[in-house]
C-alpha cells in the first residue's frame, strides 16, 4: 500500500503556533518598555504589525521607535541634561562610529572631556568631542547650558563666561539640528506608561489563549482523524 | 524567547535592588558627618542591556554649627590630608578632630591631620583661621603663636576618588592628583552634615517600587504563558 499525501505547511496548526510565537514576541517589546521604565531619555518600541503577519510569524512585528518625549524631571545637577524637542544627543563610540542617545545624563573627566554615563565622549555641533579648556571647580556656579545647547564656563581670572562648545544635537536621521531646547538640570523619564503596557498586555494574553485552544482543538482533530482512518475494521 | 523575557526581568530586578542598596545607605548615613549622597544610576548600552554606574554626588553638605573648637568644616570644596598610620595620605571632610597621646591633632579615626600639627601640653586656646593657619595661646595675657597649617587640597574630579571608609577617600587615576586648594576656606566651630537629600531619596523609593512590582507582574505573566505553551496536549 502506498500512502500518498503530505503536510500541508500553512494550514491552522502552523498558523495557531506562528500565532503564539507573535504574541511572544510582542511581548517581548512590552517587557523591554517595562524594564527601562526608569532609564532617563529611554523611548519605548510600539509594536507594529504588518499585513500577512500571519504568514510570516514574529517576522511580522516590527519595534517601531515612539518619539514622543517624555516627561522632564528636574534633578538639581549640573552636567543632567534634557531634550524638551525631539533630537538626540551624539556618542562616540570606541570603533568611531556614533550613536544616538537622549540621555543626557553627563560627568567631566579629571581631563575635562565630557562623557556620558558609560564614559563614551559627547560630540559638539562641530563633531568633535566637547572638551573643557578651563577645569571649573564649582559645576553648579561656573557651569552653563543654554538652550541652543551651548556651554559656557565661567573664569574666575576674567570675570566673564567663556565658550566650551555647543552640544551636537542630531535628529532621527543622524544629521545635525539647530532647532532645539537644551534644559539644563532636568532629566527626561522614559516615555513609558506602566498602566498602557500591561493594558496592552491584557488582551495579548487572551490572545495566545485562544490560539493555543485552536491548535490543541485542531491537533485533537488531526490525531481522531489518523486514529480513525487507521482502522481497519 | 521565553527564557530571554525572564532573564530581562530578573536582571532588571537585580538591578533595581542596586538602586535599592544605595537609597538605604544614604538613609543610613544622613547623620554621618561630611557624607557624600551615593546614587546607582542606570543606562541602556548599545547593545540594548542594562548598565549601572555608581556615581557619588561631590557638593558640599550644609555647615553645621557646634561651637566645638576642634571642629573644623571645609566651606568650598577642599578636602582635608591625613596621614595613616602606614603613612600614606588620605583625604577627608570629616573634620571632627581630636588630639593624641603625643599632642598631635587627629581625625576620629586616629590619624594625623595634615604633616602633623602638635599641640604643646600648656596651652589654653586653640584657633584655627579660615586660611588653615593654626594658632594657639598659652595664657590669658600672651598673643597668639603659629604652630602649622593645615592645606586643604581639590581634586580636578572628586567623583573618582576611592572610599576606604571612616569618611576617608584616596586619590585614584581617574580623579587626578591632588593640587593646592587657595579657594575653600576652614570654618572653626562648625561640622559638614551629609549632603543628603530625604525627599529626593523617598520619591526614589517610590518609582522603584512600582518598577519593581512591574517586573516581578512580568515575571508572573511570563511563567504563566510558558506554561500553557509546555502543555500544548490538554
Amino acid at each position: 500500500m502506498v500512502l500518498r499525501g503530505y503536510i500541508y505547511d500553512n494550514d491552522g496548526m502552523t498558523i495557531s503556533m506562528k500565532g503564539m510565537h507573535t504574541d511572544v514576541s510582542i511581548l517581548n517589546m512590552h517587557t523591554d518598555n517595562i524594564a527601562n521604565f526608569g532609564i532617563p531619555g529611554y523611548q519605548r518600541r510600539k509594536p507594529v504589525i504588518t499585513t500577512f503577519a500571519e504568514y510570516l510569524g514574529p517576522d511580522g512585528v516590527d519595534p517601531v521607535v515612539d518619539t514622543t518625549i517624555g516627561r522632564l524631571r528636574r534633578s538639581g545637577r549640573p552636567l543632567d541634561v534634557a531634550l524638551s524637542t525631539k533630537g538626540y544627543f551624539q556618542r562616540l563610540m570606541p570603533d568611531g562610529h556614533i550613536e544616538l542617545t537622549r540621555d543626557g545624563r553627563f560627568e567631566l573627566d579629571k581631563n575635562g572631556a565630557l562623557r556620558s554615563l558609560d564614559g563614551k565622549p559627547i560630540l559638539s555641533s562641530s563633531g568633535t568631542p566637547v572638551q573643557f579648556t578651563v577645569m571649573p571647580t564649582n559645576l553648579e556656579k561656573e557651569v552653563k547650558i543654554s538652550p541652543n545647547g551651548e556651554i559656557q564656563v565661567f573664569i574666575q581670572q576674567t570675570g566673564k563666561m567663556t565658550s566650551m562648545g555647543k552640544l551636537g544635537i542630531a535628529n532621527e536621521q543622524g544629521t545635525p539640528t539647530s532647532d532645539v531646547n537644551v534644559a539644563q538640570y532636568y532629566v527626561e523619564d522614559a516615555n513609558v506608561m506602566l498602566q498602557d503596557e500591561y493594558a496592552a498586555m491584557m488582551p495579548l494574553r487572551r490572545e495566545f489563549e485562544s490560539n493555543r485552544q485552536l491548535f490543541i482543538m485542531q491537533n485533537d482533530n488531526l490525531s481522531r482523524a489518523i486514529q480513525e482512518l487507521g482502522r481497519t475494521q | 524567547m521565553f527564557d530571554e523575557i525572564m532573564r530581562l526581568a530578573t536582571r532588571n530586578a537585580g538591578m533595581q535592588m542596586g538602586t535599592l542598596d544605595s537609597i538605604a545607605v544614604n538613609i543610613a548615613n544622613m547623620n554621618t558627618t561630611g557624607y557624600k549622597t551615593k546614587r546607582f544610576e542606570q543606562y541602556l548600552n548599545n547593545d540594548g542591556e542594562l548598565g549601572g554606574v555608581n556615581r557619588v554626588d561631590m557638593s558640599p553638605g550644609p555647615l553645621r554649627i557646634t561651637r566645638n573648637e576642634f571642629d573644623i568644616g571645609v566651606k568650598g570644596f577642599g578636602y582635608i590630608p591625613v596621614t595613616q598610620p602606614d603613612g600614606t595620605v588620605a583625604y577627608t571632610r570629616d573634620g571632627s578632630l581630636t588630639v593624641n597621646s603625643q599632642g598631635y591633632l587627629i581625625t576620629n579615626n586616629g590619624d594625623i591631620v595634615g604633616n602633623g600639627i602638635q599641640l604643646p601640653l600648656d596651652y589654653e586656646t586653640l584657633q584655627i583661621h579660615e586660611d588653615g593657619r593654626v594658632l594657639i595661646k598659652r595664657s590669658e595675657k600672651s598673643d597668639f603663636q603659629e604652630i602649622g597649617r593645615l592645606k586643604l587640597v581639590r581634586f580636578a574630579n572628586p567623583e573618582k576618588l576611592s572610599s576606604i571608609g571612616y569618611n576617608k577617600l584616596v586619590a585614584t587615576a581617574g580623579s587626578g592628583e591632588a593640587v593646592e586648594d587657595p579657594d575653600s576656606i576652614l570654618k572653626q566651630g562648625m561640622l559638614e552634615s551629609a549632603n543628603v537629600n530625604v525627599h529626593e531619596q523617598v520619591e526614589q523609593i517610590l518609582r522603584l517600587n512600582a518598577s519593581l512590582i512591574s517586573n516581578l507582574r512580568i515575571i508572573k505573566f511570563v511563567d504563566d504563558l510558558y506554561r500553557q505553551s509546555s502543555n500544548l496536549r490538554q
